[in-house]
């Protein structure tokens, strides 16, 4: 590994530029127009504009992201947190151009980054899972049937989410419709995948990660 | 107070004149811009050494240039890529040029390509104008945003 | 076995069975009377990444590196020691005064806090503008000691320190938690700030 291309911003995009930098690997950054003078860009030895500030446009822009690895010619991606890091498509388009995605196989993304098959791989390993819908959240309407059935509150979550976006608690019947729908558009745009379930979250608890 | 935009454009202003150094104070507004020049991080493989810290930490300490008006007068606006990939000037490698300098262009029609993932995306002029100058060679690539030709509107 | 190391082993065998490589979280929840449950897994590197960093002394986005490398990867689970306690403080440009919306701005000043076992992992500068597109996060501030009451202490000098100029952020309410009775005495839980707070 020669050159990493960093598809990130911010603090991570940096601490990931640092990283390679001390272990003799050239860098890449990429950033939206508004981002042209961030620290990442400055730090990196080489950096592309690949899109105006919109999401959409620039971060979670595969195609160009990877027309900006091709320009680059770096050997890997590091995909950060947040944007394309748990997205299969992405880990898969760059393992098909040829470049070393840096994280697992799209296979692992989709089975553990999908939260309600990941839900159902533990329950097979026999990992105790967080008392929840066994699976998707159809549409409001099913997901109050079984938030009923749960007893409030209860937590929805993005399937494809992280870092808490696409995430509310709800506290009553009366709020299911408004916390569902914000919390499903929340995730659509963050993370271009609206599909929720739910996780139970019980009073009185620690949240453990590991 | 000044608003954001306005604070904005001036800087670009200031950026685009070759001053080291600009101090302005205006209604409860104190900006200070220098482009005196810091330690190289981004040179490939080089941590920063002690001498070319040394060197930058001594650019700093010449004297303040005093803020002169100073206006640039360039002819014609710029018109830029809209996308990242690779410029092509011909269609193919045989073809001509689908615009050369001194041309005058119309509404949509094609100036030249952007190449993206193997896909040849043709970039279309925004307005009839003119082109005065090309600011890229073919076959270079192309940051979203980076001027491509200096136009004149007709 | 303390609940700790079930969790641990737990987190193993969730990420045996996948066959995962390189690095991924594992996030549980635990009960008041100590059980467990899976929650979810992240299958890239963590937001809160330093704080196994510091105890543990693997640099996480280099063993990410080299994993993808295909080098020898030579750190043995059974070789990993957790050592001493540490604190990560997410700093986001944020309106304590305004249920915390985003903030963004102008960074006119920048005041950095460092010492043994303090570290600031930021892309945020003197002069650099917040941009209010993305994710109000401008960095987080780390520390690492011997004890969980050391630690606090030492992140509370650290969060004195800092100072970000120009930016509302949500510095003082980490201030405020790191001094609460419940925190030092670890009556915490996950709906504590929504229930207790105040």
């Amino acid at each position: 590994m020669k050159k990493v291309l960093v598809a990130n911003r911010g603090e991570i995009a940096v601490r990931i530029i640092r990283a390679c930098r001390q272990l003799g690997i050239e860098t890449v950054a990429v950033y939206s127009d508004v981002d042209r003078d961030s620290l990442h860009v400055q730090l990196a030895d080489e950096a592309f504009c690949i899109g105006s500030k919109d999401l959409k446009d620039s971060y979670l822009n595969m195609n160009n992201i990877l027309v900006a690895v091709g320009l680059s010619q770096a050997d890997a991606v590091h995909p950060g947190f947040g944007f394309l890091s748990e997205n299969p498509e992405f880990a898969r388009l760059c393992e098909q151009v040829g470049v070393k995605f840096i994280g697992p196989s799209a296979s692992v993304i989709e089975k553990m980054g999908d939260k309600s098959v990941a839900r159902e791989t533990m329950i097979a390993a026999g990992v105790p899972v967080v008392p929840g819908s066994d699976g998707l959240i159809e549409s409001a309407t099913d997901g109050k049937e079984v938030a009923k059935k749960l007893g409030y509150p209860v937590l929805v979550k993005a399937a494809a989410g992280g870092g808490g976006r696409g995430m509310r608690v709800i506290q009553a019947e009366e709020e299911f419709e408004l916390h569902f729908q914000a919390a499903k558009q929340e995730a659509d745009l963050a993370f271009g995948d609206g599909r929720m379930y739910f996780s139970g979250g019980r009073q009185g608890s620690f949240c453990c990660e590991l | 107070m000044m608003k954001i935009e306005e604070l904005q454009k001036l800087l670009q202003t200031i950026d685009s004149l070759s001053l080291i150094r600009v101090e302005i104070e205006t209604d409860g507004l104190r900006l200070i811009t220098d482009k005196s020049e810091r330690p190289a991080l981004t040179q490939s493989g080089s941590a920063p050494t002690v001498e070319r810290i040394q060197q930058s930490l001594g650019k700093r300490e010449e004297t303040v240039e005093p803020f002169v008006e100073e206006t640039i007068e360039v002819e014609g606006s710029t018109f830029t890529s809209p996308i990242i990939g690779t410029y092509y000037a011909a269609p193919g490698p045989d073809a001509d040029n689908y615009v050369e300098v001194g041309a005058k262009v119309k509404k949509d029609q094609t100036i030249c390509i952007v190449e993206a993932m193997k896909l040849m995306n043709e970039v279309t002029a925004e307005e009839d104008c003119e082109i005065l100058e090309c600011l890229i060679e073919d076959g270079q690539p192309v940051e979203y945003g980076q001027p491509l030709f200096r136009v004149k509107k007709v | 076995m303390a609940t700790g190391a079930c969790i641990s082993a737990a987190a193993v065998k969730a990420a045996s069975v996948v066959n995962y490589e390189n690095a991924g979280t594992i996030e549980f929840v635990v009960s008041n009377d100590f059980s467990f449950y899976f929650i979810e897994m992240n299958t890239r590197i963590q937001v809160e990444h330093p704080v196994t960093e510091m105890v543990t002394g693997i640099d996480l986005i280099q063993a990410q590196l080299l994993i993808a490398q295909g080098e020898p990867f030579d750190i043995e689970q059974e070789k990993i020691e957790i050592q001493g306690h540490s604190i990560e403080c997410r700093l986001n440009a944020e309106d304590p005064a305004h249920q915390f919306r985003p903030s963004p701005g102008l960074i006119t000043s920048l005041r950095v806090p460092g010492g043994f076992g303090v570290r600031m992992d930021s892309a945020v500068y003197a002069g650099y503008e917040v941009l209010p597109y993305y994710d109000s996060m401008v960095g987080k501030l780390i520390v690492h000691a011997e004890t969980r009451e050391l630690a606090i202490a030492k992140m509370l000098q650290a969060l004195s320190e800092l100072e970000i100029g120009g930016l509302k952020t949500n510095r003082a309410f980490h201030l405020e938690i790191l001094n609460h009775p419940d925190f030092l005495e670890q009556r915490i839980h996950t709906k504590w700030l929504e229930t207790d707070w105040k």
